[in-house]
């Protein structure tokens, strides 16, 4: 009983922001999405809580333990906390006309993927796959950080890319040599 | 496996540092965009002989994944990309050809004296295959350094990700979903690097990265 609740919960988990984004770069209307964005937030945080007492078993490529259940329930919990502070952040950014609400769109649905990108590497139960949520998680943040599109957004997105990205490709060179030296 | 077999995929390893050298020679944009076609085309042979050599079926379909993405849709995208900025003329260096060429010889030398000692325990094949995936790497590290165009960087990034795809088929037991999706992380991050290109351009006129360090607010 308590493993499936698990397992719904998991599901939830990842499915939820997975959802998100794309019900978020479906709607235009920013009021609609930076609501939709907390509602969802609320749901993925808990869902987090929910896993704290309901294991489900452990999967090819799933896991939920001790560890990583906390990080999980502290991730939800800020980006549930940001979610609140951003829908406020982001309002008063369309009226000085900083951001245009076709930016806002692609923002909601990014924190989404954002979110998703951080529960999958949390939760997988294979390096490899916990190396691609870290990458689409930088890669994500890029496109975020460079949404200003000033000239200031634009060199911190692109060294961000640059370092980012190689510091990850580096670590994709550490898996495989894990990979290789795993005994089998 | 006969010791022919185990020459062709040196051969083909070997000709992956080789692209390199010559990718890290090109002063032309769209020659920098050729070889690195051929870049991916030589990953592509060499992943597909390995999946022959290992009865690995799924390293075919990472040999598909190297061939039609970066050895056909990202080159052309690019290229396309040159023609739409106006950039095709010739790529500022930093450091000029001669050095960098010496440099890169310095740093397979490294890969290969790093490589062969830690990997003693595993079969000869793939030790040199890591030695040869390392100096791969570490050209692309060389390129990204050594240029200032944001194109030239972009092509040292995706080759070093081609050194690391050579690595991992060494490596027996990555599951075929994170090769996959290692496949398509690659072509998300060209799609980012494309519209950020774009942006650059609207916003500073170049895609010479030193007009970006221009922006900083500490000389203002």
């Amino acid at each position: 009983m308590s493993a499936s609740v698990g397992t719904i919960a998991l599901a939830g988990l990842l499915g939820t922001p997975a959802f998100g984004t794309l019900l978020l770069a479906a709607i235009p209307t920013y009021r609609v999405t930076a609501a939709l964005n907390i509602t969802l937030c609320a749901l993925t945080l808990s869902c987090a809580a929910l896993l704290y007492s309901h294991r489900p078993e452990p999967s090819l490529y799933l896991l939920v333990d001790d560890v990583n259940t906390v990080f999980l329930i502290i991730g939800a919990l800020v980006g549930f906390t940001t979610s609140v502070f951003s829908a406020g952040y982001i309002a008063h950014e369309v009226q000085s006309r900083k951001l245009r609400s076709r930016d806002l769109r692609f923002y909601h649905a990014l924190y989404q993927f954002l979110m998703f990108a951080m529960d999958l590497a949390l939760v997988s139960n294979n390096i490899g796959l916990m190396w691609v949520g870290i990458e689409l998680a930088t890669l994500t943040t890029v496109v975020m950080v460079g949404i200003y599109r000033t000239s200031a957004a634009l060199e911190a997105a692109w060294k961000y890319f640059i370092l980012g990205s190689v510091g990850i490709g580096l670590a994709l060179f550490g898996t495989i040599l894990v990979y290789l030296a795993a005994p089998r | 496996m006969t010791a022919l077999d185990g020459d062709i995929a040196h051969l083909l390893a070997g000709s992956l540092v080789l692209v390199s050298f010559l990718l890290l020679y090109q002063d032309r944009m769209f020659a920098l965009l050729n070889f690195f076609a051929v870049h991916a085309c030589v990953l592509a042979f060499s992943v597909g002989w390995q999946a022959y050599l290992q009865r690995a079926p799924h390293l075919f379909i990472t040999a598909l994944i190297a061939l039609v993405f970066k050895g056909v849709i990202i080159p052309v995208a690019l290229h396309r990309i040159v023609v739409r900025l106006g950039i095709h003329r010739t790529i500022e260096t930093v450091v000029s050809i001669g050095p960098t060429m010496l440099f890169g010889m310095a740093l397979v030398a490294l890969s290969v004296v790093v490589m062969l000692p830690v990997t003693q325990s595993s079969g000869v094949f793939v030790r040199e295959d890591l030695a040869f995936a390392l100096s791969v790497v570490l050209l692309g590290f060389l390129m990204m350094v050594t240029r200032r165009n944001a194109v030239s960087q972009v092509i040292g990034f995706m080759s070093l990700e081609n050194g690391l795809v050579l690595a991992a088929t060494g490596a027996r037991g990555m599951p075929l979903v994170v090769e996959i999706s290692v496949g398509f992380s690659v072509l998300i991050a060209f799609l980012v690097v494309g519209i950020f290109l774009f942006r650059i351009r609207e916003r500073f006129d170049t895609v010479d990265l030193q007009a970006l360090d221009m922006a900083r607010g500490e000389s203002a």
